[in-house]
């Protein structure tokens, strides 16, 4: 049962630190970031490149993060920012477009060779079966409490901070928040680049725990329906949405047959949208945007 | 004879000098299809790279027939319909000799039809599994394989290995297997139950894993839970290594035995697991073969960075083109290189450990050998664990 519980739970955080990073960006410009997982990547590569040429973990962490919150922020000023006023299907077309460029990029600088950054850390040394019984790893109470933090720090932020005051505006009225004075660009950007600082925490994570390869993207196409199962812009909802898809996964692949494990949250995502087309926690009126 | 007949011979036999001597000059043409970039690159796109280095030190110490050998090589991506047009445009409009796969075992049909309408050989080369119609009786008379990998006797000789190990160690074999969800994969596993079955293993479960699960650490708790202390695979690397992290982390101490791969060696200096073995039927350079450091040299003289381990099959393909072309001899084409392909025979210098001989009825290697590396902890490097064994193809 621990070993159960400790692999949603492990799953789950994965989903809420990729999560979140859909539900600020739509928040914010109500646009779906398809490129997530692409960008993921970036930041988790960027991370292994730092950890190859020596830095050591404890630099190449926060300036992969720092690396990832530039590229997303770049991502918003050169691309996403002319597309403002645009109907929200071309926004999301061009994440697609965004993403295939990094993904080929990614392939022409780092190749598609399998990399293994875990190794580059003493991997070995690691008690890598520390507690919960053998269940939960070191690397893998890492991620949860991560994810706890950051998804703790985000509500706070959107709740109590000015930024996060800034960026609901946005969200519900941004004719409105333009004449009060919020310089929407830079909120929007802020709010890219915490999500692709999120996305590359994630890709830290992930290449650590299983592999580096040009492939991990398609980790982001499952965090999304996590979010999707929530209610897009429901930041409450992502939780819940995550540990859906994560214990439909993880007992799938443990009880049932594992061929369905990658079927099964999209199976979720259909059946939550035939009965909430908004999803668990959305609302009607982001249904009607969308 | 006037004087304008005599003219007239004169310039017929200089005509024919001429086109004697430029279709001595004219390049032999060798097409490639291979998954150069895309998600299955890593596995394939370095084995191109040891073709093409065979090939370059090939032309530069003289090419059979004093004709330089030029590749063709073109980038399927691992997609079929890429590799299907590919091997139409090398052979119907790019007129190639001979062609050469490497890629996924998706990529086959398209390709082989061509190869068949056109009567064209085709070398499948490197990871390229080696399919039925190269197996005997039923072979296909164009397609040939020089690849590392054929499902049928990883079988027959990765789950007796499992058991003569378990046996040695005093352990209750108690069996698990796995495969990636993709037919080529499945297809493996399910010839390892059948060995199983038969020698009366244990099987505690046997998965398939889709290429795109997020964690693989729910089906590691699986064998975890079922009790398995062996694992058998037949599955891309990268799998292996998502299992072996995932089961280790959650504390299991038995033994992983993964399939080999283009980077396979570099994986076990990587992952450091005495308990992580990959069957092969290629070796690799911890035997120390003088071929290794031909190898090393001609990167080194090329330039190129690829590691040469990497790019054993590539090299081995090379070998074989050479060995063909050769047996062809002068005034090559497709139909004499086919008959020079029924017979061919190939020391690899070790690479194999078997000579590579192919048949009109067999176009696979007739005896392979297999054996298993791992990492050791003590001398800190890898190494063979058995002596090569050899297993007949059925």
């Amino acid at each position: 049962m621990a070993i159960v519980l400790a692999n949603i739970a492990t799953l789950a955080s994965l989903y809420v630190l990729l999560g979140a990073g859909y539900v600020l960006v739509y928040r914010a410009s109500r646009i779906l970031n398809l490129a997530h997982g692409d960008l993921m990547t970036l930041g988790a590569y960027g991370f292994f490149t730092l950890l190859a040429a020596g830095a050591g973990l404890a630099w190449s962490t926060p300036s992969a993060l720092v690396f990832a919150t530039v590229v997303g922020i770049a991502v918003y000023a050169l691309c996403m920012r002319s597309l403002v006023g645009y109907p929200p299907f071309v926004g999301v077309l061009a994440t697609i477009a965004i993403g295939i460029i990094v993904r080929a990029a990614v392939s022409v600088i780092w190749t598609g060779r399998t990399q293994h950054p875990a190794s580059l850390i003493g991997e070995a040394e690691l008690p890598l079966a520390a507690s919960w019984g053998g269940a939960l790893s070191l690397m893998d109470a890492g991620l949860v409490a991560v994810a706890i933090a950051a998804y703790g720090g985000l509500a706070f932020m959107l709740r109590r901070s000015k930024l996060g005051i800034q960026m609901r505006a946005i969200a519900e009225q941004p004719l409105l928040a333009a004449q009060l004075g919020v310089r929407i660009h830079r909120v929007v950007a802020v709010s890219w680049g915490i999500s692709t600082l999120l996305a590359a925490a994630a890709g830290i994570f992930y290449s650590t725990r299983s592999l580096l390869s040009p492939e991990i993207w398609m980790v982001g196409l499952a965090a999304f329906t996590a979010a999707l199962i929530g209610g897009l812009g429901s930041l409450a909802g992502l939780v819940p949405g995550a540990i859906l898809v994560a214990a439909a996964e993880a007992l799938t692949m443990q009880f049932g047959d594992p061929t369905l494990s990658s079927a099964v949250p999209y199976l979720l995502v259909l059946v939550v949208l035939w009965v909430r087309p908004w999803g668990l926690f959305g609302t009607r009126e982001e249904v009607e945007r969308v | 004879m006037t004087r304008t007949a005599w003219s007239g011979r004169i310039a017929a036999v200089a005509l024919g000098v001429v086109c004697a001597c430029l279709h001595a000059q004219e390049p032999i043409r060798i097409g490639v299809t291979g998954a150069i970039t895309g998600p299955v690159s890593s596995s394939y796109s370095p084995q191109v790279d040891g073709l093409r280095l065979y090939v370059q030190q090939l032309n530069e110490n003289g090419a059979p027939g004093k004709r330089r050998i030029e590749l063709i090589v073109l980038d399927d991506q691992g997609q079929p319909a890429r590799a299907a047009t590919n091997a139409k445009r090398l052979i119907e409009d790019e007129k190639v000799l001979a062609m050469q796969l490497i890629s996924v075992s998706a990529t086959y049909a398209g390709a082989f039809k061509s190869a068949r309408d056109n009567r064209t050989s085709l070398i499948l080369s490197g990871m390229s599994v080696c399919p039925s119609q190269v197996f005997p009786p039923n072979t296909d008379p164009y397609v040939y394989c020089a690849g590392f990998i054929a499902t049928g006797p990883e079988a027959q000789y990765a789950i007796p290995f499992a058991k003569r190990r378990a046996r040695e160690a005093g352990q209750d074999l108690k069996l698990g297997l796995v495969a990636m969800d993709v037919p080529v994969s499945r297809q493996g596993v399910d010839e390892m139950e059948q060995v199983a079955r038969a020698q009366g293993i244990n099987l505690v479960d046997k998965v398939a894993v889709p290429p795109t699960a997020t964690d693989v650490k729910p089906v590691a708790a699986r064998f975890v839970q079922r009790g398995a202390n062996w694992i058998v695979t037949w599955a891309p690397i990268s799998l292996s290594i998502q299992m072996v992290k995932a089961l280790r982390s959650l504390g299991w101490d038995g033994f992983y035995l993964g399939a080999s791969s283009a980077d396979a060696e570099q994986v076990l200096q990587t992952l450091k697991d005495p308990k992580f073995g990959v069957y092969a039927s290629h070796a690799f350079t911890v035997e120390s073969l003088p071929v290794f450091k031909e190898m090393r040299a001609a990167a080194g003289r090329f330039g190129v960075k690829e590691r040469i381990e990497n790019m054993t099959g590539g090299w081995i393909s090379g070998m074989v083109l050479e060995a063909a072309l050769r047996k062809c001899g002068v005034g090559c084409d497709r139909a004499r290189l086919h008959e020079a392909l029924d017979g061919l025979n190939v020391d690899t210098k070790g690479l194999y450990p078997t000579p590579l001989e192919w048949t009109k009825n067999s176009h696979i290697r007739s005896r392979l050998a297999y054996t298993v590396y791992a990492w050791n902890a003590q001398k800190g490097q890898v190494e063979r664990l058995e002596p090569w064994t050899p297993v007949d193809v059925k």
